[in-house]
């Protein structure tokens, strides 16, 4: 195997190959860095620019792009208090609080690092253990599904701020909102108003950018004086090693998270960020600083982001099966290129895909390095008055939001949600739980229904399957475990 | 304190009220019901209004005992009286007006001549004074966008 | 001003609006919609396609996707574009034969539209992993006779093209199986391999899987064999006069000038011929299938009016 690995790396190692990873992750960290565009429009992008690469360039740029968005949407979830992508919503807790007082470079250092180590972790377990974990993710049928998303809804309680009552409000509320369309089983409209638009449903981009970042504009256009007052004084300070040192448990906790998660089909970076986040919270000895600049806080929710690479990988390489939307973009990246992932590639190809290992590997390496350059290149915007970013960020989100689906429909679903989102914050409703039951709703709805269609209605399918049954008795002790800590508190 | 619960009362009484209307009106009128499968399109949605329904009513029935709990007559006069803690802005609405005429501008004339007013407009709201700078910001940005969205990311921005 | 001159300016105006701008078509960027989302197969052709038309027509082609309702949003949004010839899009199955029968829509597939080119069809087939016990499709229809509620088998969402041929196999051979719709069809191949459901009904989303030997194709529901995999039979060839619905082509809204649909309809011919083309509609399975305008909406309103009696037999047609 390291055998392989070796002549993978030489295989890679030239001029060409090495340029394209790097413009690969500086082209990805900048589409990341734009709220509204992400990972998956980056790689869309650019595959018919590599038509007439070689398969081996073609995949060091796309791999590059794709690991460079994933860290690049922690740029001005930190800055800006504005996502980049829907996983770096969970940076926002403590990244922005961080930039408020000041610390806006050691905040983006402990997400650089933190994403470049649990990538790396992730990426070596990829290399190593691939095979394995496929095979485990396919025991992960509906009712484990169910039990998943179940647990996960119950974990997240835990992030919803001060007030329960009001987490879960707020949860409920996007539950609601994640059933507007089709529905998911037999196809029949659910609050489309006979519209087309929303037989899709309304457009997670447009929910998250409003949630976030237009709401944020609305609250800064009240303008407390800040007339011509910079963002943060920042700009100079940056991560040190003890912060890293300290963060290093956090971060291997997100590997194994994002890794997990990321290797289950269907999921996405951001429920592996806010599970990790949550868990992360619930074993701190100061769970009370979380949200209000905590550094694990950030560690967890990039190194549970950034995994998910690795482990999203998975299924692709090992079994042919894209688990979200950006490996399915890359799975067609491979078929253009003449290459069918899956077991086919190990037999047929097997210095391709040690290939593509290496070029993770490599791009591993200059993450770091684009990372550091373009940190020092957004820390100007703190500089700028906000007085010009609020604008510029309004302008940006408008064309992010809709250069994702050319909709203008979607423009004024992040309006509305901006201005929802904005008495929530005034009336202290927390954002977050909203969000991520926006996310897990399909996915929960969907399993459910589908194991009671398959056991023709009898629950029974949820408690004889062993993963099963253990995600379910993990949510009730999440469940206890919280009640116990709010009751702790309140006394 | 004070006018904290009673937003969360007042809060808790609108939620409440919306989840009876999405109870009431809107889940019957616009979720379809179907008698083959196995969960109702109905069920999730029900679910998810019937939460917002109990737990709206908890929030408004413990705002209102925690405000009647100290001194009973202020958390009355709080309740009844009209009182704001801050004064209303108008940064708020007037950006959300100024990004309507944006987007209906942009979908109706363009980028290129949407975005340069809409945006002076937003920098004015925001405390920038300086014409000179407003004029350059206003133009560089969307020359900028433009030109990356258009040739860049060959994404149609009109 | 004389009655004259004026009646002139009228007769200029009316040519340059009308006559005008057909005769110097395109004299500016064309718009291709995608009814899929960036990087999917679909997308992957039509971009293809417009880099294509591109030199044909020495005009810049842009193409934006507008994904959603299975492709019904983009076809909504095109039967309101000016038919000026800068709209175009693509028309998949689903908005062409099959959701109008199934939803109230803004759009009349039939009446709505100027039908340029069809480029490709799909194909359909049903696949089980590789140890299953069934070996042919009749020992699946076998087994799910005998044992009724016992075999499901997953697909991309309820009421697509496979969905409709399995819904017609049941009733033909009396299999009493159950569809489990998953939110797309890699995620249906996920549970076939993984054992939670019998077979998966998809597109080619399981063609990594069957060259790998992991899953193996039981029938196609193409109206001929796949190139790539000779061995297996038609529903035709077993005895089931089924073929599924598939189209993916050019079109515009309706009331397009005769002579631009010309020039489209010779251009995706011409781009059809592109050993680029057939090289990447190879990969990534889209089998090339070329009808012109005149027979695109023959074929249109032949499988529109095909499907729509299958929906309303199956209980599945909107009341």
């Amino acid at each position: 195997m390291l055998n392989e690995l070796m002549i993978g790396f030489e295989m890679v190692l030239t001029p060409l190959n090495v340029g394209a990873i790097f413009i690969g992750v500086a082209y990805g960290v900048f589409m990341g860095a734009i709220p509204g565009l992400t990972g998956t429009m980056g790689i869309a992008l650019i595959i018919p620019l590599t038509y007439s690469l070689s398969p081996i360039t073609a995949f060091c740029i796309l791999l590059g792009t794709y690991k460079g968005c994933l860290f690049g949407g922690s740029i001005p979830a930190i800055l800006i208090n504005t996502p980049g992508a829907p996983a770096a919503a969970v940076t926002v807790f403590d990244g922005f609080p961080m930039a408020k007082k000041g610390q806006a470079g050691r905040a983006m250092g402990i997400a650089l690092w933190s994403s470049v180590l649990a990538d790396a972790f992730a990426t070596i377990c990829l290399i190593f253990l691939a095979v394995y974990l496929a095979r485990f993710s396919l025991k992960f049928g509906p009712p484990e599904y169910s039990s998943l998303i179940i647990f996960s809804l119950a974990v997240v309680a835990g992030v919803s701020g001060d007030s329960i009552i009001k987490g879960v409000l707020a949860a409920a509320a996007g539950f609601l909102l994640a059933t507007v369309g089709l529905d998911p089983m037999i196809s029949t409209p659910r609050f489309t108003f006979g519209w087309v638009t929303l037989f899709n449903g309304i457009n997670m981009m447009g929910l998250m950018i409003g949630m976030f970042a237009v709401s944020e504009v609305l609250i800064q256009s009240e303008g407390k004086a800040l007339k011509t007052t910079k963002m943060a004084t920042v700009g100079n300070d940056s991560a040190s090693w003890a912060d890293i040192k300290y963060c290093l448990p956090t971060i291997f906790r997100g590997g194994i998270i994002g890794l997990l998660i990321g290797a289950l089909p269907g999921l996405g970076a951001t429920p592996a960020a806010f599970l990790t986040y949550a868990e992360t919270k619930r074993v701190s000895k100061h769970p009370e600083k979380f949200g209000k600049g905590a550094i694990e806080g950030i560690a967890a929710a990039e190194s549970g982001n950034n995994a998910t690479c690795g482990g999203a990988l998975i299924p692709l390489m090992a079994l042919g099966i894209p688990g979200d939307v950006t490996t399915a973009v890359l799975l067609g990246a491979f078929l253009i290129h003449g290459l069918t992932p899956g077991p086919a590639l190990f037999k047929e190809n097997i210095s391709i895909v040690y290939a593509i290992f290496a070029a993770m590997l490599i791009a591993i390496v200059f993450l770091p390095l684009v990372g550091r350059l373009s940190i020092r290149f957004f820390a100007l915007i703190a500089k700028v008055p906000s007085s010009i970013v609020y604008p510029v960020t309004m302008v940006l989100c408008t064309v992010g939001v809709f250069g994702f689906n050319a909709s203008f429909t979607d423009l004024w679903i992040m309006l509305i949600f901006g201005v929802v989102a904005y008495f929530m914050r005034k009336l202290s409703f927390p954002v977050a739980p909203l969000l991520i039951a926006f996310i897990l709703e399909p996915i929960g709805e969907r399993s459910i229904r589908q194991s009671l269609t398959l056991s023709d209605g009898s629950i029974g399918i949820f408690f004889t399957r062993p993963i099963s049954v253990a995600f379910l008795l993990m949510a009730v002790t999440a469940v206890v475990i919280l009640i116990k800590m709010k009751r702790r508190k309140t006394v | 304190m004070y006018s904290q619960k009673k937003m969360d009362f007042l809060s808790g009484l609108f939620l409440f009220g919306l989840s009876l209307v999405i109870l009431f009106y809107l889940i019957p009128n616009y979720v379809t019901e179907s008698s083959n499968a196995e969960l109702s399109p109905r069920f999730f949605p029900n679910l998810a209004a019937t939460v917002l329904l109990i737990l709206s009513f908890f929030l408004s029935i413990i705002s209102l005992k925690q405000l009647f709990y100290h001194e009973k007559w202020k958390g009355f006069t709080v309740l009844f009286t009209f009182q704001t803690q801050e004064t209303p802005k108008a940064g708020p609405l007037l950006s959300v007006i100024i990004i309507s005429i944006y987007f209906l501008l942009f979908e109706h004339v363009g980028f290129l001549i949407a975005t340069p007013p809409c945006v002076a407009l937003l920098l004015l709201i925001f405390g920038q004074r300086r014409p000179q700078r407003i004029a350059t910001i206003s133009l560089v940005l969307t020359g900028v966008v433009y030109v990356l969205f258009t040739y860049g990311l060959k994404t149609i921005l009109e | 001003m004389s009655k004259r001159v004026f009646g002139l300016l009228v007769l200029v105006a009316v040519l340059v609006t009308t006559n005008g701008f057909a005769a110097d078509w395109p004299n500016k960027p064309i718009k291709l919609t995608v009814a899929y989302g960036a990087g999917g197969t679909t997308d992957m052709s039509a971009r293809l396609l417009a880099t294509i038309l591109e030199k044909d027509l020495g005009q810049t082609v842009v193409v934006q996707n507008k994904p959603g309702g299975g492709g019904s949003v983009a076809a909504s949004i095109a039967a309101t574009n000016k038919p000026d010839g800068y709209n175009i899009f693509t028309l998949v199955t689903a908005p062409a034969a099959i959701t109008p029968h199934m939803q109230k829509l803004t759009f009349n597939p039939l009446t709505d539209f100027t039908f340029i080119a069809r480029y490709g069809l799909w194909h359909y087939a049903l696949v089980v992993k590789a140890d299953s016990p069934f070996k042919t499709l009749d020992d699946l229809i076998k087994y799910a006779k005998e044992n009724p509620g016992k075999v499901s088998y997953g697909l991309s969402g309820s009421g697509n093209p496979q969905h409709l041929v399995m819904e017609r196999l049941k009733r033909a051979t009396g299999a009493d199986w159950k569809a489990i719709p998953f939110k797309n069809g890699s995620q249906a191949v996920t549970a076939t391999l993984g054992g939670h459901v019998a077979a998966v009904a998809g597109v080619t989303e399981w063609v990594p899987q069957v060259k790998a030997g992991e899953m193996r194709l039981l029938a196609v529901f193409d109206d001929e064999r796949m190139n790539e995999f000779p061995d297996v039979p038609t529903l035709k060839e077993l005895g089931y006069d089924i073929v599924a619905p598939s189209c993916l082509g050019i079109a515009g809204p309706k009331d397009m000038p005769a002579s631009v649909v010309a020039r489209l309809e010779t251009a995706i011919k011409k781009a059809m011929d592109d050993p680029q083309f057939i090289e990447l509609m190879d990969k990534i399975m889209i089998k090339r299938a070329y009808l012109d305008s005149k027979n695109f909406g023959v074929y249109v309103k032949e499988i529109y009016e095909q499907q729509g009696k299958i929906i309303r037999d199956a209980g599945l047609a909107s009341k």
